[in-house]
């Protein structure tokens, strides 16, 4: 008896209700408010078409610096550092030898230019042949050995003469092949030397000359300078004799009493010691230079407001994972993604949405589940032992997951929504602008714990709702530091 | 509209032209605002939804098999987006209507004729979730278990609310009927327009619901 009743009410409805007579009357401002809607998606579809493409430029970016910084330091023999060994020259040849001179100078960047007659030829064998035979210490015989390299430079300046002796000729290039691991800038300047066989600093190309003692010290801007003989064997034989000294001692710098070396000396002074201690500053420049990469896991827990509304703040907690470069000694740029739950109560003033709510809430309750992605950049202040503080800020883009808010009515028999929900819709791309400081122990090379108070300011209102979400809180964290122990050889 | 005709509003559409769209939106706005209006508690709310259910139509309309009818595959856009838009209240319970609703008498209907506003008015005064269950089990002719997976209740939550809902609008009918005898429509009637609300039902209705 009721199932017909129910059944009757049921057809009553459905013959009313199914299939309208009178169908509800166009408005043209549903159909404008149906454009805001379309356009306000292209606008966002834009902004999701371009998220992969920057996304995807700024991982080759990523790689790319991570390529540079993390390929491994070998200090390859290159033509810079190669020097040849003697190459057999005939004395007939020897007259050719200020052109050989001219033509190695120009691909080699030696300072080999040397005067083309027989008396400077003199001079070159002069030249070498003190250094070989007095020059035998143990840093002379490394550098003999580095030297023999099957592609490195080949010295023909000098080395283009045989010595009688047919010893190894180690002259002015080989101490130039020496300092040129060190050098970057190298300028060939003449020197001349003069009548007392002393080298004077660029008599032919006067501006230009400088003394090696940066040569010598391996320095960037060092300036090779070349030994341009006079006709004089026995000035010849005193720059031989100048060279010489040098070899044997682990000074870079011989003088000759008034006048300061030619770089020829000077270089022939470091065979032994140049090539290793070289490599070993570039070596530890670009340990100095070597990006740290660090993973981190992090947990927080944040107090949240809107409008700085702090006595109306919900306790959240955040957690998540960092990516971190050092990339200079005090410089850090990190990363990552951390999945945030941020509760939080305000007035409904601060609430926006275009509803037109019957009775409007006195406040509103939020629960937000969101994703966090920041881009900071952070400074070391302080740094000891094993401690280290840094400040750091950046900004933050939030993708809402899920973002439940409940109306709370003044009146308990206010009429109106109770909830509203919205998954996955909302994206706020860099509005949110941090503001932290790290305190790092690290307990070994590769871990440590951080402690880091932080806030995030809003930019721009965030969410459906459209708030200025603030969050302050303390996070605590493990950082793996990647490539902590893999220093250069 | 013929079909030719529809289907190049639909190709339109698919190349996102504007106009195609509003032709779209123009031809089926009452059918689906029919719809809508039943789900939802007034007007506004209800063109909200639509443009809701629109906007679906416009960003998903590759989806749609031509071989099929375009009026049932919009109606249940439509149809699903209401729900949606009310989902969040849909497993609240209404302590306060269920005493009134219990102590219905069973009355036989009286035999008036009731248009289409006065019918529909009663149904959106019909709480949430009462209403919803209504216009599916009695309108759209969905069961109760399919109403269950729909709404994610139990099919013994929609035979109560269908119930419920049918006890409510059995009362709307009687005083709409006394009204209309004694011009007196609206006497007697002490229900909620819509959904009432109130901080401590709400915490009830959370606990009771584990919800």
């Amino acid at each position: 008896m009721d199932n017909e009743k129910d059944e009757e009410l049921d057809k009553l409805f459905r013959r009313g209700l199914e299939d309208p007579v009178n169908e509800t009357a166009f408005r043209e401002t549903d159909w404008d408010a149906m454009e805001q809607m379309l356009d306000k998606s292209k606008k966002r579809s834009a902004i999701v078409y371009w998220l992969p493409i920057i996304g995807s430029a700024a991982a080759l970016v990523l790689i790319f610096l991570g390529y540079l910084f993390l390929k491994p330091d070998v200090v390859k023999p290159g033509k810079k550092d190669q020097i040849a060994v003697t190459h057999p020259a005939k004395p007939a040849d020897n007259g050719k030898t200020g052109d050989q001179t001219k033509s190695n100078t120009g691909t080699s960047g030696e300072p080999a230019r040397q005067a083309a007659d027989s008396s400077k030829q003199q001079t070159a064998q002069n030249a070498v042949t003190p250094s070989a035979h007095h020059g035998r210490g143990p840093n002379s015989r490394s550098f003999l050995s580095l030297s023999s390299g099957k592609d490195r430079r080949h010295a023909t300046g000098n080395t283009s003469i045989k010595p009688d002796n047919e010893q190894p000729v180690i002259a002015n290039n080989i101490a130039h092949n020496k300092a040129a691991p060190g050098i970057s800038n190298d300028k060939t300047l003449p020197v001349t030397t003069d009548d007392n066989g002393n080298q004077k600093g660029n008599v032919i190309a006067n501006n230009n000359t400088k003394t090696n003692d940066k040569a010598q010290l391996g320095t960037a801007d060092s300036k090779t300078q070349l030994g341009t003989a006079d006709a004089n064997a026995n000035k010849t034989e005193n720059i031989a004799a100048n060279t010489k000294a040098p070899a044997a001692s682990d000074k870079p710098v011989t003088t000759n009493g008034k006048t300061t070396l030619g770089i020829a000396e000077v270089n022939a002074n470091k065979p032994g010691i140049a090539p290793n201690n070289v490599i070993k500053s570039a070596g530890s420049k670009k340990t100095g230079n070597r990006p740290v990469f660090a993973l981190g896991v992090i947990a927080s827990s944040d107090f949240n407001g809107v409008n700085s509304a702090f006595q109306q703040t919900r306790i959240g907690g955040n957690f998540g994972a960092t990516f971190s470069v050092t990339f200079a000694k005090k410089w850090t740029i990190s990363t990552g993604a951390t999945y945030d739950i941020k509760p939080y109560l305000t007035n409904f003033d601060n609430y926006h949405t275009a509803y037109k709510f019957p009775t409007q809430p006195s406040s509103v309750n939020a629960d937000c589940r969101m994703l966090d992605i920041p881009i900071n950049i952070n400074y070391q202040v302080y740094h000891q032992r094993a401690n280290s503080v840094t400040v750091g800020t950046g900004l933050s883009s939030y993708f809402m997951l899920r973002e439940d808010y409940q109306f709370n009515y003044a009146d308990s028999y206010a009429t109106g929504p109770a909830h509203y929900t919205v998954i996955n819709k909302n994206r706020n791309i860099l509005s949110v602008l941090n503001l932290d400081v790290t305190y790092t122990h690290q307990i070994n090379s590769k871990f440590g714990v951080t402690v880091q108070p932080y806030t995030k300011v809003p930019l721009s209102n965030v969410g459906y709702s459209q708030v200025k979400l603030q969050s302050t809180g303390v996070a605590l964290g493990i950082n793996w530091n990647i490539n902590a122990s893999s220093k250069p050889k | 509209m013929g079909e030719e005709e529809l289907h190049q509003l639909i190709g339109g559409c698919i190349r996102k032209e504007r106009g195609s769209q509003k032709m779209l939106y123009k031809a089926f706005y009452g059918f689906s605002m029919g719809i809508c209006l039943r789900y939802a508690n007034n007007r506004d709310e209800a063109a909200e939804v639509m443009n809701q259910g629109f906007f679906k139509v416009f960003t998903r309309i590759e989806t749609y098999d031509t071989s099929r009818p375009f009026k049932a595959w919009l109606g249940r856009i439509m149809m699903n987006v209401s729900i949606d838009y009310y989902r969040a209240n849909l497993k609240m319970a209404y302590a306060e209507d269920l005493d009134k609703a219990e102590n219905m008498s069973n009355d036989e209907l009286p035999d008036q004729k009731l248009n289409y506003e006065d019918l529909l008015a009663m149904v959106q005064k019909l709480p949430n979730a009462y209403r919803t269950v209504f216009n599916l089990y009695a309108i759209d002719g969905y069961t109760h278990e399919e109403i269950g997976e729909l709404l994610n209740i139990s099919s013994g939550t929609s035979k109560s609310n269908l119930h419920k809902a049918r006890q409510k609008l059995k009362q709307m009918i009687l005083e709409a009927d006394g009204k209309s005898n004694n011009s007196n429509y609206n006497k007697g009637m002490d229900y909620s327009p819509s959904v009432a609300i109130s901080k401590t039902d709400l915490h009830g209705a959370f606990f009771r619901k584990n919800i």
